[in-house]
Parts: structure tokens; sequence; C-alpha cells
């Protein structure tokens, strides 16, 4: 018995609101509602029922669980009951749906569920998308619509997931953006690699070099004193026994040595040069003739030069004497010092002379001005009486004058002469004016006359008093004597005085000379101590009494060069081994450094090639799993785009459109390897290819076609369940292809027991199919389903089993 | 084919296809029509064809004659779906239009062409349906007993798509060297 559904119950479920039931069991159900009326959502509890989800809405949005309870539910609950007979097991579910979640259980196993999914189901949208097949290819996607469309109703894109997300593994360099630790663990390792070779290298060199310097050093302490050195070599001991024996004391020792001789040897070369013993003789010579010489001088002319300077100094105390500053500068002080004393005494004794020849003078023009003072006087007195005054008022007198009349005594003037009285006053007024006049020039003379007098006995007391006494005159004149005479003397003297003063040099210069001789004796006493000290220090024996001084300090000179060489010799060859072990230690700490970073290195590089390995095992595994998905896929690419699936749907096509010159066809893939693209083709009925099915076909026919794939896929594989669910397949054929597709159904429901159960939206199509879809026989029966709404909004959904009635026109 | 004229083309394949011929004139209703050949069908098939010969009829009569019958059918109450197939030359646009408003109508022209005449009236045909292929294989199953666990964490990416497999898959790559952390 075949599986048959036979019951619906639906409840709260997406547009259906209430609860409707409906019976399923009938070879054909025919359900009709108007557009939203809940067809489809009748038929897709129908299919969430029996497999648990519902993948054509689930392709539309991932989250449409929140949608399929009514969005009016109580509880936000809806239910689904669903009974099925001849299946095996189950045979009724009831289950919950929630925004959430869908309630268990559903009625199909896994890969029944597929089926119903992929080929008995015919959901609305999916149709859509069929139609969509044949939209023209665009060139810039690597799949067409149909492929896309072909791939998810068979599940073909989880496939193409792996096969495609596994692609970047088929070549290492796709790896490099996405996977970059490992793209740079292929860099890095020869990297490394190269690193750790070339470390190890330097490694080598650096050994080399540690073992050419070890020879050196070894070489180099054995020609030192020292050897406490450790065997093998401890380079610890080494530079310290190296640092505490240096001969940097005894090497000073030495250069001071060398340098005291030099200056010794420099020394007497010095005094080498100076008056050497030859000479002595002469010079004691000269020093005896030239005093000698001296003293006959001293005991002629040295004695009266003596003489004069003595008397001078009895006058002239100051006066340098010739043993003092020397003969000749002692006479030409004396004489200086006369000529000076001789001039002074001769000035003094002019301007006695001048000043008694102006006191007689003085006394003379005296006696003249007393003599005019006394005529002066007389006049004077003749004259006073006559006063300015008088002038005066007289003068302011004259305005009163009109007439003659008097006006001091009012008698007329007239009377006494015949001059006005105006004129009379006038002469008289002169007259009194040239009297005051000459008293007053009068006056004035004698008042100079006086003074004149005054400052010529002024003068005079000045004059008088300068004069010298007549004891002190005598005096100066005996001494300008006497001096006249010792500047004649000195004057003779002055050759003698040259000569002493050469001789006295004469006896220095010898006595300078004999004194050099003797400073000289003395350092060279010193020189040969120095020297017999230092031949002492370098243990040599002392100056021989006959070997000279520069001589023997030649000798310790030489004896000091070679020591200085053996030692310097050893210091140098000390420093060198001092310079080795330093190397050595750098060379050592190189060598370490070395190690360790090979260490390092080796290590990184074993983590990433252990690293490298895993990875490339996990490319290998993916290599071999998209390789093992490539061929499941074309297996089943080559499975199912078969001629069986052309002949198939050719068949159906053509029953739909007879007229139709062209059929759809797919291009088989040719090869199993290549990449699956089921390709549409059309082709003519009569043999031959057509061109894309979009250029060829109408827009009615491609509906069909569509359709028709559908139901071929259907058709082209054992029937694990024999139902077909079409959702409202019909919206644009013309009548033709209806009446036709009508046909279809009903061959698909008697001939090929399909269960068939569509649902349509028009009216007339619904009437149509009713008729054509009737019970042909006994036990067929056909059951339509109306949906709608009720006045309060709830889903009604009346359900009519139609069974068979004998037709009566035409008997069979 | 032996059958001399298109009518009988036609019947011969619908005879073989299990119609069963019936004599006419055909009485429906009271009703006597005329055709050259009337079919129904035999096993669990209610179907009525009517088979003219436009070259014998003229298209106007043959629509009298269809729609009458129809009517009779409808008079009837019959639920016999009526398919008319016509032959010769084919009828104008109009006469096909009111012809189809009545009846599921087959145009098989001279019916000369054995693969044309069947796809012509292959809606009347039962489906010929070769030996379907054994069911197909479930999904993803190149497995193995010792399945990596690497390849179960890129099969578990599949519904992702293919992106998200991709990412998965330089995880993978990339995951080995998490441990060596860093350049040397």
């Amino acid at each position: 018995m075949s599986p048959i559904l036979k019951n619906i119950s639906v409840e709260n479920f997406r547009s259906i609101r209430g609860e409707i039931n409906v019976s399923l069991d009938a070879p054909v159900v025919l359900i009709h509602g108007s557009n939203g009326a809940g067809k489809t959502s009748l038929l897709s509890a129908l299919e969430l029922a029996l497999t648990g989800a519902i993948p054509s809405l689930e392709r539309a949005e991932r989250g449409y669980l929140e949608h399929l309870p009514h969005k009016d539910a109580k509880g936000g609950r809806g239910r689904i009951k669903l009974e099925v007979s001849g299946l095996d097991g189950r045979k009724e579910t009831s289950l919950s749906v929630t925004r959430s979640a869908i309630g268990s259980p559903h009625l199909l196993d896994v890969s029944a569920s597929r089926f119903f999914s992929e080929r008995c189901y015919l959901a609305q949208s999916t149709l859509t998308r069929l139609l969509e097949l044949y939209e023209d290819r665009d060139a810039r996607r690597t799949e067409s619509r149909l492929t896309r469309f072909v791939k998810e109703l068979l599940g073909l894109d989880q496939f193409d997931a792996i096969v495609d997300g596994l692609q970047p593994v088929g070549d290492v360099r796709r790896l490099r953006e996405p996977a970059p630790a490992f793209w740079g663990a292929r860099q890095d390792i020869p990297d490394i690699e190269q690193r750790v070779k070339n470390f190890r290298e330097e490694m080598r060199s650096v050994e080399a070099e540690g073992k050419t310097i070890l020879d050196r050093l070894t070489a180099t302490l054995a020609s030192l004193p020292q050897n406490q050195v450790g065997d093998p070599i401890d380079l610890a001991i080494v530079e310290k026994e190296l640092q505490s024996g240096n001969d940097e004391t005894a090497l000073l020792t030495l250069a001071r040595a060398r340098r005291d001789l030099t200056a010794i040897i420099e020394q007497w070369r010095g005094l080498s040069t100076g008056p050497d013993a030859a000479n002595r003789e002469s010079v004691e010579k000269e020093d005896s003739a030239a005093r000698a010489a001296l003293s006959e001088w001293k005991s002629a002319t040295g004695e009266a030069l003596d003489g004069v300077i003595e008397e001078l100094r009895g006058w002239m105390p100051n006066l340098a004497t010739s043993d003092a500053v020397g003969a000749d500068r002692a006479c030409a002080a004396a004489l200086q010092a006369v000529q000076a004393e001789l001039k002074r005494t001769s000035d003094l004794f002019d301007r006695d002379e001048t000043d008694a020849k102006r006191a007689s003078d003085l006394q003379r023009a005296m006696e003249e001005a007393r003599a005019r003072g006394l005529i002066l006087d007389e006049q004077i007195a003749d004259t006073a009486g006559v006063g300015e005054g008088l002038a005066q008022a007289l003068s302011e007198l004259a305005s009163h004058i009109h007439s003659d009349d008097c006006p001091v005594c009012g008698r007329d003037f007239s009377e006494v002469s015949s001059t006005p009285l105006g004129a009379h006053l006038s002469v008289r007024i002169g007259q009194l004016v040239e009297a005051a006049g000459r008293l007053q020039a009068l006056t004035a003379d004698r008042a100079t006359t006086g003074a004149s007098i005054t400052a010529a006995e002024r003068e005079l007391a000045v004059v008088t008093s300068r004069r010298l006494a007549q004891e002190l005159r005598d005096e100066l004149k005996a001494k300008r004597a006497r001096f006249e005479e010792l500047r004649l003397r000195l004057k003779d003297l002055q050759d003698g005085a040259a000569d002493g003063a050469r001789l006295a040099q004469r006896v220095a210069l010898a006595a300078r000379q004999l004194a050099n001789l003797r400073t000289n004796d003395q350092a060279a006493t010193i020189m040969r101590q120095s020297v017999d000290k230092l031949a002492e220090q370098l243990s040599q024996k002392h100056l021989d009494v006959a070997e000279a001084v520069d001589a023997g300090a030649s000798r310790l000179q030489t004896v000091v060069q070679e020591r200085e060489r053996v030692l310097g010799a050893r210091e140098a060859a000390r420093r060198a081994a001092l310079q080795d072990v330093e190397e050595l230690k750098r060379v050592g700490a190189r060598g370490d450094q070395l190690r360790r970073a090979i260490d390092g290195a080796q290590e990184t590089r074993d983590s990433l090639v252990g690293a490298k390995a895993e990875a490339d095992r996990r490319i290998e595994l993916a290599k071999e799993l998209a390789r093992q998905t490539r061929a499941v896929r074309t297996k089943i690419v080559r499975r199912v785009f078969n001629d069986e699936l052309n002949a198939i749907w050719r068949d159906l096509f053509v029953r739909l459109a007879p007229d139709e010159p062209f059929v759809p066809a797919f291009a088989l893939p040719e090869t199993t390897t290549g990449p699956v693209e089921a390709v549409l083709e059309t082709l003519y009925r009569s043999g031959g290819r057509g061109g894309n099915p979009r250029a060829m076909l109408s827009a009615g026919n491609l509906n069909t076609a569509a359709l028709t794939l559908f139901l071929a896929l259907h058709l082209s594989v054992k029937p694990k369940l024999p139902w077909l669910v079409i959702d409202d397949p019909v919206q644009s054929m013309d009548e033709v292809h209806i009446s036709q597709f009508a046909a279809l159904l009903r061959t698909l429901s008697k001939q090929m027991g399909r269960q068939v159960i569509i649902a349509v939206h028009e009216r007339p199509l619904f009437d149509y199919l009713a008729l054509e879809l009737s019970p042909a026989y006994l036990d067929d029966r056909l059951i339509t389903i109306e949906i709608s709404r009720a006045a309060n909004e709830k889903t009604v959904a009346v359900w009519n089993p139609k069974t068979y009635v004998p037709d009566r026109a035409i008997a069979a | 084919m032996n059958a001399t004229t298109p009518v009988e083309r036609v019947v011969s394949i619908l005879v073989e296809a299990k119609y069963k011929r019936i004599s006419t004139p055909l009485a429906v209703a009271g009703m006597s029509f005329d055709f050259p050949a009337v079919l129904i069908g035999a096993v669990r098939s209610p179907d009525l064809i009517v088979v003219v010969d436009a070259a014998m009829e003229g298209e106007e009569r043959i629509r009298q004659k269809v729609e009458g019958l129809a009517r009779a059918l409808d008079v009837m109450n019959s639920r016999r779906p009526l398919t008319l197939i016509i032959t010769g030359p084919r009828p104008r646009g109009p006469t096909l239009d009111s012809l189809s408003r009545v009846c599921r109508v087959l145009s098989a022209g001279d019916a000369s062409d054995a693969p044309a005449l069947k796809d012509a009236v292959s809606v009347l045909l039962p489906l010929a349906i070769p030996d379907p292929e054994e069911e197909l294989e479930e999904g993803l199953a190149p497995s193995s007993d010792q399945q990596d666990a690497v390849v179960d964490a890129l099969l578990a990416e599949a519904p992702g798509g293919a992106e998200a497999v991709k990412a998965r898959l330089f995880e993978l790559i990339d995951e080995p060297f998490d441990a060596t952390e860093g350049e040397p």
C-alpha cells in the first residue's frame, strides 16, 4: 500500500487563524482560495509536519521561524496535526510551533524529508525561481540561475561550498594573503636554515681565529718569565700573572738614569767650552800685571785727583770719590761741580752791582718829587675858598633874574655897571667853575706825587736789604779765586783719570776670569760624583782617574740602553699577551653568542617545520576532501542530468505545449571532472539545436518549461513518496495549456498513481480542474477544499469529497 | 502505419493507447453527432475524443457540431472531458479560440509524420517513464572510519556556504603556527 496523506489539522499557523481541519484522503486534492486566504500556509504546514522544516521559506528568510505562528495566536503557539497512512512507522503527528522552535516529531526521516522537499513539493516561491531560470546567463557570474536552482533543489550547494571553499588549497600561492602564518613559514624556514648555516660558518671562522690567537699567546708566554698559566691555559690566571709582573718601575728607573747621564754629558760639554787649564797661567799673569799698573797710577795721578776731590768735598760733601765711581767719572763730576759753583758766584756778584746802582737812582728821584710836592701845596692854598657850591647856587639864581634888579639885594645893577645883571652873573659863574677845575687838578697831582714817593721809598728798602754784606762779599771773592784754580787743576787731570778707569777695568776682567776658572773646577768634581753614584746604581765600576766624565757617562749610557731594550721587549711581549687574552675573551663570548643563536634558530626552525608539516597535512586532507566531494557531486549531477531526465522533460513539455516547435533540454556535462554546469538549450522537435529557451520560447511556454522541469525531476527517480504537492502553478498559462495541464495532472494521478495536491487561486481554473479531475471510476475520489475568511477574520476551510458518478451521456 | 487517412492514423495511435473507438454517429441527450471518429477512455479515463478532418469538412461546420456536442454533454451533466483532434489544415485562429472554450483542441496536421503525430496527441497518451534511477545518495558522505577532525570541521561549515568553508580552511591552516608565535 502506497503512502497516502490522510488528514491535516492546522491551528494558528502563518496566515491561518483559528483551526481548520481538512481531509486529504483522495488521489487528487484541489484547493482553492483567493490570494492570502491560506493556501500556501496549509501546504507549508504539510511540509513542516512531514519534514520538520520549510526549506522554501528558509531560503527566503533565515529567521522564518519567528513568523510561523499566527500573529494573534494565543501564547504565540501554533499547532499542526497530520495523519498519514502507508508509511512505515509513524502514522500521525501533532507538533506545536512557537516563534522560536518547531516541536517534534515530524513524520519523515532525513532522506525522505529531502526527497519530499526536493522532488514532491513545488512551493510557489520555488516555481518563481524556476521561472528565473531562463533569464540570460550573466557572464560575470560563475553560476547560472538554473545551476543555482538545481543545486539548491538537490542540496548540491553544500557540495559546492566545500569544493569552492577548498579551492585555495589547489595552489599554495592563493594562501599567501589569507593564511599569513603558513605562507610566512614557507619563507621563514629556508631563511632560518640559511641563517643557521651562516652562523655555523661564522662559528668556524671564530674558532679558527681563537686557535690562532691561543697559539700566539702560548708562544708569547713561553718568552716571559712567569709561567703559571695552567694547562690548558686558564685565561683568568694568565691575565692576573701578566698584570702583576710588569717591569714598569725598572724601566722608569732606567729612564731616569738615562736622562741624568744625558744631562751630565751635556753639562760637561758646556764646561769644556770655558777657559781651559792652559789659559789659567796667562790669566793670572794678566791679573798681577793689571794690579801693578793700577797701583802705579794710583800713587801718581790718582793721589792728585783724590786730593782735589777731597778739598772740594770740604764745600760739597756729596761729591763722589774716585774709589766709589772710578777715576774718570769722579773727575768729570768734580769738574762739573766746580764750574757750577763758579757760575753761581759770578751771578751773585753781578746782581749786587745792579742793586747798588738802582738804590742811588731811587734816592735822587725821591728828592725831586718832594720838591714838586711843596710847590703844589702852595698853589692849592691859593685857590682854596672858591667853592663849586657857590657856582651852582648862582646858576640856580640865574632863572630869577629878569632885569637888572638883583633878586638878592633888590638893588638895580645898572646903577653899578653898564653890563646887564644876567651877563654879569654868567661871567661870575664861569670864573667860579674854572677856579674849581684848577683846584681839582692840583689836588690830584699832589696825591700822585705823594704816591710815587712812597713807591720809591718801598723799592729802595727792598734793594737795600738785598745787597750783600761786605764780609760775605769778600769771602765770595776768595772762594771764586780758589775754585778757578781747582778748575784748571781738574782740567789737567782729566786724561789721567781716564787712564785710571781703564786700568781698573782691566783688573776687574782678570779677576772675573780667575773666579770662573775656580767655579768650573768645583762643577767637574760634582759631576764625577754623580757619575760614580749612577755607576753604583747600575752596578758598574766607578770612573777611572784617567777616565773623562763624558766618556764614563757614555759607557753607563750604553749599559742603560741595553737594559732598557731588554726590559722594553719584555714589556711589549707582555702587552701583546694581554691583548691576546682580551681577544680570546672576545672570541669566546662571540662563540657563546653564536652557539645560543644557533640553538634558538634551530628550535624555531624545528617548531616551524613541525607546524608546517601539520598544515601541509591539513592541506592534503582538504585537497582529498575537495576531490572526493567533487567526485560525489559529479556523480550526482550525472545521475540527475541524464538522458532520461531530458526524455521525460520533453514528453511533459510537449504534452503542455503541443504546438511549440522547440523543446527545452539540458546540455549534459560531457566530462566527469569538469565543473557542474547545467546549461539549458532548446532542441527542434525534429532534431537539431535551437537557442537559449528565453530567446526561443514564449512566456507561457517558459512557465510550462519550468513546471515540467519540476515534474520531470520528480518522475526521473524512483518515487520514494508518491506525492505531488503543487502550490498555485498556473499564473500565466493560456487556456490551451490549462486544458493540457489538467490532462497531465489526470495522467499523473490515474496512470502514475501519484497523490496530487494542487492549490489554485483562479476560480475558473478551479472549476475547470474540478471537472477535468472528476473521479473516473469507482473508488476514485476528488476532494476540493475552499479556504476563505469569515467575518471575524477566522480562517474557514470547507472540504468536499466528490465521488464517482457513472456517466449517463455516453455509455462506456 | 497502414491507415490511409489522417483520421485513421490518429485513431490507430489512440487505440494503441487503450482508447476505445465507439460507433458513430454519436448519440447524446437524444441528439446525433456525426464525426469521422469518436473514442472514449477505456481504463480509468473518462475522456471523450472526437477526431475530425478539416480537409473534408468546413471549419464552421466542425465548430457547430463540436459546440453542439459540448452543450449536449452539459445537459447530461456529463463529467467527461472533451478533446477535439483536428487533422488536415489548421483552422483559423478565431475558430480555434471558440473551440478551445468548449473543449481541448489538438491540432494534428496531416498526421503523416509518426513522431510529430505522437507529439500532437501526447497529452492523451500514457506517460512513458523509463526505469527510474535508484535513489540518490544521501548528502555529503565522503566519510571514512577514521575521519580527521579537520575534515569534520570543514564539513560542518558547508551549510554556511563557500566563504564560511574558506574562512575555516584558512584558520585550520594557520592554526598549527599559533604555538610558534613570532619571528625568531
